[in-house]
């Protein structure tokens, strides 16, 4: 498990990845997170709201509601053109940090 | 749902009351126990534990949501319209006070700063930087449009201002001071773009 303020600071940036890949609803975030991080990853599920309430505010991602045939409607979410350019901009960023972190760990180590 | 999801939403209504559109946010939440209760097995006497284990207790998820709604575009832009007026009102009554008054101090600080006027505006830029920056971080992409609309209403007062200055006290010829007040203007708007493309690398 990862210590919490690390999940916390890149929570947005997993949400708009998955976002990215297809539309989701809370829950379905939530478990998909969980699923791909193998359960490392585990954000506390009722600051998933006011984190894709700030997004939207931000305009990178917005939500539509779809009637399911089963219980009541879903509330989906999608990205936008300006999700898509700063999951770009912030992704490139996270690669190059891992990658100098990884480098300078790794000498350490040996 | 059974009478513990009821109970913890109950709750959750009654912590969000105060918010704009509680209801909304409830329903969110409504739908996610929903998911749980449908794709979790979890023993009847246990939801209300297992929704504040995983969700959060009503009072904290309250808290997360305050901090969330509490700064809004329009209470931004309008705190630093007033802080750039305030900055205009302090000028014009330092101006009044020298020429109705005259008081030694008063003449001490103005000479003081009119011998400084690049550390001013120094200090004028970096307000300008720091409204980017927050416009940036907080509201994003959202941000640049706010950022224009509040430079627009921002400046106005300012521009005013200059030009009272530079033609009155200074003695400067109108076309001189217009050009004046367009590059002092023209360097502050780049200034705040800045912040705000900083503010915007850490908006997510």
């Amino acid at each position: 498990m990862f210590s919490r303020e690390l999940v916390k600071g890149s929570t947005s940036l997993l949400v708009l990845q998955l976002l990215h890949e297809r539309d989701m609803y809370g829950y379905e975030l939530v478990k998909e997170i969980e699923k791909r991080s193998e359960h490392h990853l585990q954000i506390k599920e009722g600051s998933l709201y006011p984190g894709l309430h700030k997004l939207e505010k931000q305009e990178y991602i917005e939500a539509y509601w779809q009637e399911q045939e089963k219980g009541p409607a879903r509330k989906y979410y999608r990205i936008t053109k300006a999700g898509e350019m700063i999951l770009q901009e912030r992704t490139s960023e996270w690669i190059q940090y891992v990658k100098v972190m990884s480098k300078m760990i790794g000498k350490t180590e040996s | 749902m059974n009478e513990e999801a009821q109970r913890y939403i109950k709750e959750l209504q009654t912590e969000l009351s105060d918010q704009k559109d509680y209801q909304a946010i409830v329903a969110d939440y409504e739908a996610h126990i929903y998911e749980m209760l449908q794709h979790e097995q979890i023993p009847t006497n246990e939801v209300y534990e297992t929704l504040v284990e995983q969700l959060g207790s009503p009072t904290a998820v309250a808290k997360i949501w305050r901090q969330e709604t509490g700064i809004t575009p329009r209470k931004t832009q309008w705190l630093f319209v007033l802080l750039n007026f305030a900055i205009f009102v302090g000028g014009t009554v330092l101006l009044i006070c020298l020429h109705l008054f005259g008081w030694k101090w008063l003449i001490q600080v103005w000479n003081m700063v009119a011998n400084i006027p690049l550390f001013i505006f120094g200090l004028y830029a970096i307000f300008w930087s720091l409204l980017g920056y927050e416009m940036g971080k907080e509201f994003g992409h959202r941000g640049k449009r706010l950022l224009q609309r509040t430079f627009v209403i921002a400046i106005l007062p300012n521009m005013l201002f200059m030009y009272i200055i530079l033609s009155h006290l200074l003695q400067m010829k109108p076309l001189m001071t217009f050009l004046l007040i367009c590059i002092l203007t023209g360097i502050l708007y780049p200034v705040t773009f800045f912040g705000y493309y900083w503010g915007r690398k850490v908006s997510v």
